[in-house]
C-alpha cells in the first residue's frame, strides 16, 4: 500500500477512535476560551451589567442546544433549542423581517439565499449532534 | 507481513470501541407514558383584608402592588359587610359549589352539567357581552378546582395557585379588535402590527407558561424553549426600573393562551407539561 494511503487510513482510524471515545463519554461540550468584553460607564449595557452589584454578565452558548445569560452565579434566562426549533426561529425571523420591509413600503426587500439557509441549518445540526462546544462572552463593567 | 496485522489490529480496536459505544447507548425510550388524568383548571386565590385600613392583599400581592396594578378599591358598604365576617370560602370542586362563612357551611349547590346550563342561560339573559359559548364554558368549568378564600387579617395573602390546562382563546379580528374567550376587551392591535403579522403569514400562536418555562408555537411550529429565573429577573427589574414586585405567584403558576389572527382555526391542545 502506498505511504500516502497508509497515512490517510491510519489518520482516519485515529480520528474515528478519538470520536468513539468522545461519543462514549456522552459527547460533552468542549469549553473554548472565554471572550472578555468590557463596557464603559455611559454605554447602554453598563446599567444592566451593574444592576445586581456583580458587575459582570456571562452569555454562554452551548452548541448542545443551550444559550444562557448569567449574572454572577445567578441564571437570568436560558434558551433551549434543537436544530428544528432553531430553523423555525430563523424562518419566522426572516418572514417578519421581509414583512416589516413590505409594511414600511421599502422596495429593497432582502432576498434570502436557500444555500445560506441550508448551510446555517447544517452547521447548527452538526455542532448539535456531532461535536459540541461551549463559547462564553464575559461582559465586565468598568468602574 | 508485519504491517498488515498492525493495521487490522487498529481496525479491530476501532470496531471494538465503536461497538462498546453503541452497546452503551441507552435504548430508545420506550417506557410507557404515564396515563395522564383529565386536565384540571386549578385556581386557588387567598384574599386577606383589613377593614381598619380598608386595604386588601390578594394572591400573594400586597395592597400596594395591587394598587399599582390598578386593582379596584371597595366601597364603604362592602367594607362594612367584610368587617362583620372573619372569613369566607367559596369552593367549586367536582360537581358542587360550597360556601363557608366563619368556618360554617352556608350553602351547597349542585354544579353538574344541567345546573351549569341553567347558569349559562341566566347569564345570557342578564349580561350584555354576548352569548356564552357553552362548549368553551364547559372546557373551563368541567373538572375545575376553584377555591377563593377571604380572611380578615393584616397578613400578606398566600401566593396565588394557578394551573390552567385549558388554553385561553384570544382572537384578533380582521380590524385588529381583541377578544378573549369571545368577550371583547376594548383593546386592538395597531394597523401596522396587523399588516406585519398578515404579511409574515402569522396565523396563530400558542403560548404556554409553566412556572417560568415558556413554550411558544407559531403556526404550529415550535420555537426554542425559554426559561426565566425569578432570581435572575430581578437583575432585569433593577436594570430597567420595571418595579415588577414580588413575582412568586406568577412563578408558581401554569397557564397558556392560543391566539388566532383573522379567520384561522382555533388553537387546540393544552399546556400540560
Amino acid at each position: 500500500m502506498p505511504r500516502f494511503w497508509r497515512v490517510l487510513l491510519i489518520s482516519l482510524v485515529i480520528v474515528l477512535l478519538l470520536y468513539g471515545i468522545y461519543f462514549a463519554l456522552g459527547r460533552p461540550v468542549i469549553p473554548l476560551p472565554t471572550i472578555p468584553y468590557k463596557v464603559y460607564p455611559g454605554q447602554p449595557l453598563h446599567a444592566i451589567v451593574t444592576s445586581d452589584g456583580s458587575d459582570q454578565l456571562r452569555l454562554t452558548l452551548k452548541t448542545s442546544g443551550v444559550v444562557e445569560l448569567t449574572s454572577a452565579d445567578q441564571s437570568v434566562v436560558s434558551l433551549n433549542y434543537t436544530p428544528e426549533t432553531f430553523e423555525n426561529t430563523l424562518d419566522l425571523g426572516q418572514r417578519l423581517l421581509v414583512a416589516q420591509k413590505v409594511v414600511q413600503g421599502n422596495e429593497d426587500v432582502p432576498e434570502s439565499s436557500p444555500f445560506l439557509r441550508k448551510l446555517i441549518n447544517w452547521a447548527i445540526a452538526y455542532y448539535y449532534h456531532i461535536i459540541r462546544f461551549r463559547l462564553s462572552v464575559l461582559v465586565k463593567a468598568l468602574p | 507481513m508485519n504491517k498488515t496485522p498492525t493495521f487490522i489490529k487498529l481496525l479491530l480496536a476501532v470496531i471494538m470501541v465503536l461497538g462498546i459505544v453503541f452497546v452503551q447507548q441507552p435504548p430508545m425510550a420506550i417506557a410507557e407514558i404515564a396515563k395522564q388524568e383529565v386536565p384540571t383548571n386549578l385556581v386557588h386565590i387567598d384574599i386577606t383584608y383589613d377593614p381598619g385600613t380598608k386595604t386588601y392583599s390578594m394572591g400573594g400581592f400586597s395592597a400596594e402592588e395591587l394598587r399599582q396594578a390598578g386593582a379596584p378599591q371597595f366601597q364603604d358598604q362592602i367594607w362594612q359587610v367584610l368587617g362583620m365576617l372573619n372569613n369566607a370560602t367559596l369552593k367549586i370542586q367536582d360537581d358542587k359549589i360550597d360556601v363557608f362563612t366563619d368556618d360554617q357551611q352556608l350553602f351547597s349547590l349542585a354544579w353538574d352539567g344541567p345546573s351549569r346550563e341553567i347558569v349559562y342561560s341566566l347569564l345570557n339573559a342578564y349580561i350584555e357581552l354576548g352569548d356564552i359559548d357553552m362548549e368553551r364554558a364547559e372546557a373551563w368549568l368541567d373538572k375545575a378546582d376553584i377555591v377563593i378564600t377571604l380572611r380578615k387579617s393584616k397578613e400578606l395573602s398566600e401566593p396565588l395557585q394557578l394551573s390552567l390546562a385549558t388554553l385561553v382563546q384570544v382572537k384578533v379580528a380582521k380590524n385588529g379588535e381583541l377578544t378573549v374567550e369571545g368577550f371583547p376587551t376594548g383593546m386592538s392591535l395597531t394597523p401596522d402590527t396587523l399588516a406585519l403579522l398578515d404579511t409574515a403569514n402569522v396565523e396563530n400562536l400558542k403560548l404556554c407558561w409553566n412556572k417560568g418555562v415558556v413554550d411558544l408555537q407559531v403556526n404550529g411550529q415550535m420555537l426554542p424553549q425559554a426559561t426565566l429565573y425569578q432570581g435572575g429577573l430581578s437583575v432585569i427589574d433593577k436594570a430597567f426600573g420595571l418595579n415588577l414586585g414580588d413575582l412568586t405567584p406568577i412563578f408558581g403558576s401554569s397557564f397558556g393562551a392560543g391566539l388566532v389572527i383573522g379567520d384561522a382555526a382555533p388553537v387546540t391542545g393544552e399546556c400540560v407539561p
